[in-house]
């Protein structure tokens, strides 16, 4: 059964941030993920997190200039702004004891050599970084609809990448919704990218709500990803359509899941 | 339910107009008078206008009420929100266009925001990011001189960025008449340059029709009716929407009594009012007595109550342009307007409280003060009476059930009065 997370970005947003660790965990949620929390001190999220008894599965890096900046991984005159980011997250991830971040790549062309040979070096360098911290680097790919000009909006690329730099704590972040938008083919991809991936997000297609209806189906997926052996998070990145309780019907059966 | 389109209309006549607009290609839409509030019991609706007036407030006061707008819109699941601005892009260099597109743009992490507030049909048209009102740019029609915003400048490119926080690109003509997926790789390119929202031309409805389709891609975009007219027809070519819009305000019958006050004193309205003493009584106000402290209010109902059970009675404190002069010259141009429209809620409350549920008003600022006095947060549009004038069904209010048409000066025919009543069921 999969381990959903509700995502605090998108998700009880009835409510301020810090009090959707709450709402989550009281609407039977074991895990959570977000955007950022580098509005708020480490050790307060931290403590939220704790005292609602909840995972965090993932958060982003910081994204620099939101939401005009979208990262920094393919942009070549921001190592030094990617490298800090780098720095910042780091209390976060001790403190909620996360075990994956997303780097997020940047706006950016992949027509554009410099900006490939950016994003190589700083995938690497991140993957490195957070290594001996026992965290994973995780690299989403997204689709142009939503965010058009950004870098990473391919998942052969995502893919052949990671498994050209072989290092061990690179992994893929498989949005669903991404990839039905992106390419299609949604199974087959998840079958050959499992041994990848460190992280899946879903959402309804088109309208990225609760993954009850429209394009996909989604409990057929959710079955997938058991015989696929999926052990990881599934992160609930979608808006919801009215009050986010009153959409969680499709969430009841895996209430309360925990390894 | 779904909601498929959130608007934020800076100020109540463009909220009206966009709403209206809305109806008409399909949508049904409610409109609401500033933010509800959070248990407004919402029927099952393709679209809600937020009416605020936030066009010349103080920057930062456009921002938190925009902003508690949009969180009450995305609470009730709209995906896409229409910061819906005046179609002269009326603003100064200190806002508010630009403060409030970036704080909703921050909210929604939208990477580019399509910007237009081209309307062909009023008139309203952008070629390579400069405005025409009619044949003229902005920067020498009348606007030039608007007493809150003059517009010296018809580049809204300029314009914009001298707002907002964020680089602001041109997405021209000649790209968006190649359609929509031209336009969706001409924004890649310019986001990837870290434009974050983007002027777009727009000089036939077609355009608009091709900014509305990718529009729906985004969570945000900024723009007047004509923006709204061309998200509509792309949510209802994506058959998101369905039903007939103008039909749901309608039914079902609301029956009860029937109404008409007149506050305004346009040669419309006046024409309108000769017309009504044909086929219903007609009561004139005093103004001198309105304005002496007689209580004509009183008089008024006491008038009306007798008569409601046979049919609609007219009540007007309408009077020629001589009189109303008189009366200015005497009082002082604000105090007689105010007292007048006191007067005129006072008796649409006594007439709601009498049972009255069907309610036609002529005259803007009279409808708003009676819109208020009887505490109506929103409003289900329906068809049209005249041009730009729809059967408005009450949502929210606390009579309940009940049929309104509001009606500024100088709209509608001279049957006005019988032809709202014909359609108010």
């Amino acid at each position: 059964m999969p381990r959903f997370a509700a995502n605090l970005t998108m998700m009880f947003t009835e409510v301020p941030f810090l009090d959707r660790f709450g709402a989550a965990a009281q609407a039977g949620f074991t895990a959570v993920e977000f955007l950022f929390p580098y509005d708020h001190p480490a050790d307060v999220i931290g403590e939220r997190l704790h005292r609602h008894g909840l995972t965090q599965a993932l958060f982003n890096l910081p994204p620099g200039r939101w939401p005009d900046e979208k990262g920094f991984a393919a942009l070549p005159d921001r190592f030094d702004d990617l490298q800090h980011s780098l720095r910042t997250a780091l209390p976060y991830a001790q403190a909620t004891g996360v075990k994956r971040v997303h780097l997020m790549a940047g706006m950016a062309s992949r027509g554009d050599h410099r900006a490939v040979e950016a994003f190589y070096k700083s995938v690497a360098f991140a993957a490195e970084f957070f290594a001996p911290h026992g965290l994973d680097v995780v690299l989403e790919p997204i689709n142009p609809r939503n965010v058009p000009g950004y870098f990473l909006n391919d998942f052969a690329f995502a893919r052949d990448l990671i498994l050209e730099l072989k290092i061990p704590n690179l992994k893929l972040q498989f949005d669903i919704y991404h990839c039905q938008i992106l390419h299609g083919d949604v199974t087959t991809r998840l079958r050959e990218m499992m041994p990848i991936t460190g992280h899946i997000q879903i959402a309804s297609i088109p309208s990225r709500q609760e993954p009850d209806g429209e394009e996909l189906n989604y409990p057929f997926l959710f079955g997938e990803l058991d015989r696929l052996g999926y052990g990881g998070f599934v992160g609930c990145e979608y808006n919801p359509r009215g009050r986010t309780t009153d959409g969680l019907g499709w969430f009841a059966p895996y209430a309360g899941a925990r390894p | 339910m779904t909601l498929s389109l959130g608007c934020i209309a800076d100020d109540y006549t463009g909220a009206s107009d966009l709403a209206n607009t809305l109806t008409r290609a399909g949508l049904r839409t409610v409109q609401t008078i500033g933010v509800p509030a959070d248990d407004l019991d919402l029927p099952e609706v393709d679209a809600v206008v937020v009416s605020l007036k936030s066009r010349s407030i103080e920057a930062s006061l456009a921002v938190s009420r925009s902003r508690s707008a949009e969180q009450w819109l995305r609470g009730r699941g709209a995906a896409h929100v229409l910061f819906k601005i005046c179609s002269t892009f009326d603003s100064t260099d200190a806002g508010n266009i630009g403060p409030v597109m970036d704080a909703l743009r921050a909210d929604a992490g939208a990477t580019i925001v399509l910007v237009t507030p081209a309307f062909p049909e009023t008139g309203r048209t952008i070629y390579q990011g400069h405005l025409f009102v009619g044949s003229v740019p902005l920067h020498e029609s009348p606007l030039k001189d608007h007493p809150l915003n003059p517009m010296r400048d018809s580049n809204l490119v300029r314009v914009l960025a001298r707002q907002s926080t964020t680089a602001i690109g041109l997405l021209d003509l000649t790209v968006i008449a190649r359609g929509a997926d031209a336009v969706r790789d001409h924004l890649a390119v310019l986001a990837g340059k870290q434009v974050g929202a983007v002027i777009a031309d727009a000089v036939f409805e077609r355009d608009l029709e091709t900014l509305g389709k990718v529009a729906l891609d985004h969570r945000l975009s900024v723009g007047a009716s004509g923006l709204g007219l061309g998200l509509a027809r792309a949510l209802v070519a994506a058959q998101t929407v369905t039903s007939n819009a103008a039909d749901t305000a309608a039914a079902p019958p609301v029956g009860g009594l029937a109404a008409c006050l007149a506050g305004s004193c346009s040669q419309a309205t006046l024409r309108q009012i000769t017309s009504a003493q044909a086929s219903m009584p007609v009561l004139q106000l005093d103004p001198e007595q309105v304005l002496a402290g007689g209580d004509e209010a009183r008089r008024a109902l006491a008038w009306a109550r007798p008569r409601l059970a046979q049919g609609p009675v007219l009540i007007a404190s309408s009077s020629t342009p001589d009189q109303v002069a008189a009366v200015q010259a005497r009082y002082g141009r604000d105090a007689a307007g105010h007292a007048i429209e006191q007067a005129m809620a006072d008796i649409a409350q006594g007439l709601v409280e009498a049972g009255v549920r069907r309610l036609v008003v002529a005259g803007g600022e009279t409808s708003g003060a009676v819109v208020d006095r009887l505490k109506i947060p929103g409003f289900l549009v329906g068809t049209e009476i005249a041009a730009g004038v729809p059967v408005l069904r009450a949502v929210g209010a606390s009579a309940g059930d009940m049929l309104l048409a509001l009606k500024s000066g100088n709209f509608g025919g001279a049957t006005f009065f019988t032809d709202a009543l014909d359609l108010m069921r």
